[in-house]
């Protein structure tokens, strides 16, 4: 027993602390400040950005997992371009957003201007996701595709979908939950109107920025941005056990 | 193909270069010595952009050790652990814990994190020390798996390795960093650039004082929250200012992932 715990000590430890962070937001539920709006404009937007950001990123992804084949310089510039925008900080991003698409091409605080911020976030993180699952089947299937005459667009938007569904789903709901994790790149450039969006140039106000100014600015508003977090927590669970049972689903076909 | 594949690649240089082009006009009025300066006061006309930077650097020197270490440490524990059935258990907690909103994390330091530093080392708890264990919190599972999945990408030729190295005086560790140095350097870049720009739990959690803490329990202010917090009512060059200061943070991390572009790419 001893052995046992030497050995997975800090598992352990590392599976207590997140029950005891779970259990902070374990309390009655309350929702005095939350709208529809917020709810139905924080689902439009992410998955709006996802869906958007998907085409290039899986070009991209096929560009860096070897199936379309371009110049050195150009593949090594697609390359840095991706990993340079991964590791900006969110924030760079929403300043980015708020002068170009607020300022400059004036659609002002908008659904808009977040889902377009909100897709040079998701951007390289799908491309990560896209490539990895591509690489393998380029490996795998290249040579054989290229010899029976598969171009490799054919390859990229034909073969590799209908072999590889779930791992596809799987990606789009990993960035689905990066675009709803993510506050800051939105927080300059949605607003923080709670009414019912009416079209994509309103602004309105993401459920993560909401959860912020509960906790910050609204005096009382910590229990609801307790109740919000653990409806987020419970939401993120769902989202990643999905795609496993989509996989065994789509398998199974 | 090509074209449209170039296009995309100028967009994202364009849209990167965007706010540097912006904040031109600021670094040609703004003398260096005053930008330089520690004195952040936008209606004297003063925009010493060094308080939050540093600020941002001392959070950095604390919370990047610290998570590379647990991240370091659980990833061990992992691979050894890779047949048990914590090992699924765990794995599947860091990959929700990746995706969660850094203001939840916020919110659980809120109720949590800072009462408990205000009792133990009094204060008012939103401190350096404070962000720094929240901001841990949230950065070691990515590190993790980070590792994690880098020593089960080699482990075959880690495996042999360190069969053959049983009897040196190389420990695990020394013998992963000495095989896999791409794997390790790539993962604390890439940590350091999300340390640096993590914006909300430092909102929430470090009091965003404008000052550079002398102890681990003062509030400070980082250059990420700077932004955040003055963007909402900046007008004329105090904006022009906010902007120059995402200028500057892009140079920076511009700098720390280029200097490290080859090896980042194989992480």
């Amino acid at each position: 027993m001893f052995e046992i715990i030497r050995k997975r000590w800090l598992l352990w430890l590392y599976l207590l602390l997140t029950l005891s962070m779970i259990a902070t937001f374990i309390r009655p539920l309350q929702f005095a400040h939350t709208t529809a709006g917020i709810i139905v404009g924080t689902v439009i937007t992410t998955l709006g950005a996802v869906l958007v950001s998907a085409l290039p990123a899986y070009l991209i992804a096929g560009v860096m997992a070897g199936i379309i084949r371009l110049p050195s310089w150009l593949q090594s510039l697609t390359s840095v371009s991706v990993y340079i925008l991964a590791g900006m900080p969110s924030i760079v991003l929403g300043i980015i957003g708020f002068l170009l698409f607020c300022d400059t091409l004036g659609f002002g605080w908008s659904m808009l201007s977040a889902m377009l911020t909100l897709i040079m976030l998701l951007y390289p993180t799908l491309v990560t996701a896209f490539s990895q699952l591509l690489r393998p089947f380029n490996q795998r299937y290249g040579m054989a595709a290229k010899s029976f005459g598969v171009g490799p667009l054919e390859l990229l938007f034909r073969l590799a979908p209908a072999y590889q569904k779930g791992k596809i789903i799987d990606a789009l709901i990993l960035g689905w939950a990066t675009s709803l994790g993510d506050t800051a790149a939105v927080m300059l450039t949605c607003g923080a109107v709670t009414t019912f969006p009416e079209s994509i140039m309103d602004s309105v106000r993401l459920l993560n920025f909401h959860i912020y100014l509960l906790a910050m600015d609204i005096p009382g508003g910590m229990p609801e941005a307790r109740s919000l977090s653990l409806l987020l927590i419970i939401f993120l669970l769902f989202l990643f056990i999905g795609p496993r049972l989509a996989n065994r689903y789509l398998a199974e076909d | 193909m090509k074209l449209i594949i170039l296009l995309l690649v100028l967009i994202l240089i364009f849209l990167l270069a965007y706010p540097i082009i912006n904040s031109l006009e600021f670094f040609e009025s703004v003398p260096l010595s005053n930008w330089m300066s520690f004195d952040w006061l936008p209606g004297q006309g003063l925009y010493g952009m060094m308080t939050p930077l540093t600020g941002s650097f001392l959070l950095v020197l604390i919370t990047l050790p610290l998570s590379l270490f647990i991240g370091w440490m659980l990833s061990l524990q992992l691979v050894d652990n890779r047949r048990n059935w914590i090992n699924p258990v765990i794995v599947g907690i860091l990959e929700v814990w990746i995706s969660l909103p850094s203001v939840i994390i916020g919110v659980w330091a809120i109720i949590e994190l800072i009462p408990a530093v205000r009792r133990t080392f009094g204060g008012t708890g939103y401190s350096l020390l404070a962000t720094s264990i929240g901001l841990t919190i949230f950065i070691v599972p990515i590190c993790t798996l980070l590792f994690y999945r880098s020593y089960l990408s080699h482990l075959d030729q880690y495996q042999g390795i360190e069969n053959s190295f049983q009897m040196s005086a190389l420990s695990r560790s020394e013998l992963f960093i000495k095989s896999q140095p791409t794997a390790v350097i790539g993962t604390a870049n890439y940590i350091f650039c999300r340390i640096f720009g993590e914006t909300m739990v430092v909102l929430m959690l470090s009091g965003n004082s404008l000052q550079i803490p002398h102890t681990l329990f003062q509030s400070f202010r980082s250059l990420t929250a700077a932004i955040a917090l003055e963007m909402a009512y900046a007008a004329g060059m105090h904006e022009k200012a906010l902007f120059a200061m995402s200028s500057l943070a892009i140079v920076l991390i511009l700098t720390v992932l280029l200097v490290q572009y080859k090896r980042l790419i194989n992480v």
